[in-house]
């Protein structure tokens, strides 16, 4: 195999999603010269996305075969841990018992990601939330899981940042919500779907606030503002939503100190006689490279950066790079996660507006009492179990002919989902090793195993009762689907595989997310979480630690310690 | 009751398929010029079958919106689905002789609707040739048919060409906008 060497740079980030645009924009900003490593390609709003053609729902998904672990093959399914039955009430089901899974144990774990300039975020949703001071405690204050070796004060300035670099649009008045000012834009208006939710909270005595959002309500950096189309997951034709490709990394890249390389894969990192990285070797379509840098960083997210390293492995790093702690991979936190599908007797139109733009804060706050477990966040979305537009709506229901056009017309926009979203308590025994088998690179497929502990299911079982309260006071007519992690595994907000600590035994990197081991590589995504913010979204806590992180790379170079 | 067909994975598998069977570069073309893969018969009992999915009433069908020329289309590029699709319309055509038609076409509405749902029934139809067949009409005429602008304006649905900024039109209950 023939390896090109690169002219070296100052910093090489490997990945572009919520952490590693946000990293290789702050480096470059600092005057930095930044090599940006993007597996997938770069997607053009106006060109790539479907929702600006009227059939829209039968036109291909711009991420199509990028996003789920049955879309590439990084990862070795397994068969799941076994179901507990005293928890049996949380199988996922539809209408009338038909069970999603019927078996003894949980599904095949499912990874939802995009390979592509920016990452998830190109499929997010756009939520921005800024993590409750509680969330960076939650061992102190309530004895579930474990503190983070930072608190909220440290992060705030790095959360302002962010949140001026998106846009985002919220409501300061949270009672739930660390106090602050004004965000960047106003928050939405409630869509027709939280309007109708808001009146069964209302009902109960519990807050349904705005959600945090990564949607400008005004024009941000010569964007668009949201249209409120409800299409952030398909890919948002109008390039509003707040993807870091469109943001961050546009910023980097204005700098010119950003050199961005879509089409591009890390294979492998190197170790030098001196204990840094030397390099990374990297494979294009038209070869493989290698190039050096000061500092690396690697934000791949909390499957592909535990597997880079521990498939780096060498004669001198023989359980992988940056694993001196032996925690590479361990403490995965999937997401614990309930979603109920509810029928109503009148439309609601729940597609039009942001996908989910409100949410109930009131059981944020971690506690177990007996048997009744708290720290969760309940929301309202509008499109999520595939009730969009009619192709969707249609495909769903069953039977044909004329009642099933009757049904068509009598039910279409009565649905809506309500979700609850809880912290999942980090276990070491929840890891991700390496398989056997290879990808077409050559680097181990990742083998993920994952089981509930009761607090989880305690949680599981909070979110379910809470929700259910929730749809009868809303005036819900029927629960049409239940899908819960209890027996279907969910990881859109994983993390946890390289956690940040202060002790290098028991953390991969520092509070910095610097190597304990390796002092010229950091590591800017999900892995580094020790937690999961209390139920929160993590993408702006993410980035927060990136822009920190490269701050810190910034100061280090400057000091001449890299 | 609404009861579902099915959870979020088939239903984004049914997205997949559908941009499987989009042909961007075939607009909807008028039947009558279509030259496919099916003979004049078998093109007649798949109008029949696309007629008992989405049957004319007060509002179009699915012959109205061209649905039979996108599978057609779909069709003389995708042999394996062919294969799937002569089968299942020779079986419904066995069936209506065995009900006493002279074919499938000849049976009014309630009478093909009660073939199609026979394909469903029974253990392991659905890996019965009759209830893939039955899966894959019913997934293309539904899916070309509520896609289309005929199936949304039915619907009540627009389409987010330009979003739904204004919150225009609500809907039935809706409050007044809040912040």
């Amino acid at each position: 195999m023939t390896v090109t060497k690169e002219e070296p740079f100052d910093a090489v980030v490997v990945g572009s999603g919520a952490g590693g645009g946000f990293a290789a924009m702050a480096l470059a900003e600092a005057g930095m010269r930044v090599l940006l490593l993007e597996r997938g390609r770069r997607f053009e709003p106006g060109r790539d996305f479907p929702m600006n053609h009227p059939d829209w729902e039968l036109r291909p998904r711009a991420f199509r075969g990028t996003e789920t672990a049955t879309g590439d093959v990084s990862l070795q399914l397994e068969e799941g841990a076994p179901l507990d039955p005293r928890y049996g009430h949380l199988r996922s089901t539809d209408l009338p018992g038909t069970a999603h899974n019927g078996g003894s144990r949980r599904g095949p774990f499912r990874y939802d990601r995009v390979f592509g300039l920016g990452g998830t975020t190109l499929h997010y949703q756009g939520e921005a939330h800024r993590f409750p001071e509680h969330a960076f405690r939650p061992a102190s204050r309530s004895g579930l899981g474990v503190d983070w070796p930072l608190g909220y004060a440290d992060l705030a300035r790095y959360y302002d940042r962010a949140e001026h670099i998106l846009g985002v649009a919220g409501d300061p008045a949270n009672p739930f919500k660390p106090a602050r000012g004004p965000f960047p834009t106003p928050a939405h208006r409630l869509s027709y779907a939280s309007q109708r939710v808001a009146r069964g909270a209302k009902k109960l005595g519990w807050a349904l606030l705005p959600n945090s959002l990564a949607l400008p309500t005004r024009s941000v950096d010569g964007r668009s503002s949201c249209q409120r189309s409800g299409g952030c997951v398909q890919g948002c034709i109008f390039g509003a939503k707040s993807s870091v490709d469109l943001t961050a990394i546009r910023r980097g890249e204005r700098t010119g100190r950003l050199r961005v390389q879509t089409d591009s894969r890390a294979l492998a990192m190197e170790m030098g006689q001196d204990g840094r990285v030397g390099a990374v070797i990297y494979r294009r379509a038209n070869g493989v490279y290698r190039v050096r840098a000061r500092a690396i960083v690697l934000a791949m997210g909390a499957v592909e950066t535990p597997r880079l390293l521990l498939a780096s492995r060498s004669a001198s790093q023989p359980n992988g790079i940056a694993n001196g702690s032996g925690l590479v991979g361990r403490y995965l936190m999937e997401t614990l996660l309930v979603e109920l599908a509810v029928r109503f007797d009148d439309r609601i139109d729940a597609y039009r507006g942001p996908p989910i733009d409100s949410r109930i804060w009131d059981f944020s706050l971690p506690s177990v009492n007996g048997s009744v477990r708290s720290g969760y966040v309940l929301g309202v979305s509008g499109t999520a179990g595939g009730f969009h537009g009619p192709m969707s709506y249609a495909l769903q229901m069953p039977g044909l002919g004329r009642a099933h056009k009757e049904a068509m017309r009598a039910q279409f926009g009565t649905v809506l989902t309500l979700i609850g979203i809880a912290e999942q308590e980090p276990r070491a025994g929840n890891r991700l090793t390496l398989a056997e088998s290879m990808d077409p690179d050559g680097i181990p497929l990742a083998r993920i195993a994952s089981s509930l502990s009761e607090l989880d299911l305690l949680a599981l079982d909070a979110m379910l009762m809470r929700l259910k309260e929730l749809a009868t006071a809303s005036g819900a007519v029927e629960v049409l689907r239940q899908i819960t992690t209890y027996d279907t595994p969910a990881a859109s907000h994983i993390g946890g595989t390289c956690r940040m600590g202060r002790q290098p035994r028991d953390s991969v990197v520092t509070p910095f997310g610097r190597s304990h081991d390796v002092p010229n590589l950091f590591i800017t995504d999900a892995s580094v979480l020790p937690g999961q913010g209390a139920g929160d979204s993590p993408s702006l806590t993410i980035q927060a630690l990136a822009l920190r992180t490269a701050e810190h790379i910034v100061t280090l170079a400057r000091r001449r310690e890299l | 009751m609404f009861t579902l067909r099915a959870g979020r994975r088939a239903f984004l598998g049914s997205v997949l398929w559908a941009s499987l069977v989009l042909r961007r570069s075939n607009p909807v073309f008028a039947q009558s010029a279509i030259v496919g893969p099916l003979d004049p018969s078998s093109l007649g009992t798949l109008e029949a079958v696309v007629d008992a999915i989405v049957p004319r009433d007060r509002d179009p069908g699915a012959l109205d919106a061209g649905v039979p020329a996108r599978i057609f289309a779909h069709l003389s590029t995708h042999p394996e689905a062919l294969r799937l699709y002569r089968v299942g319309l020779e079986l419904v055509d066995r069936l209506a002789h065995q009900a006493g038609a002279s074919s499938f076409r000849a049976l009014d509405g309630p009478e093909r609707e009660r073939i199609l749902s026979s394909l469903a029934s029974g253990p392991d139809s659905a890996r019965q040739p009759g209830g893939e067949f039955l899966a894959r009409v019913r997934r293309d005429v539904l899916a070309f048919y509520w896609a289309s602008e005929v199936g949304q304006r039915i619907v009540g649905y627009r389409p987010p060409l330009s979003g739904y900024p204004d919150y225009a039109d609500p809907p039935s209950g809706a409050g007044s906008p809040q912040r």
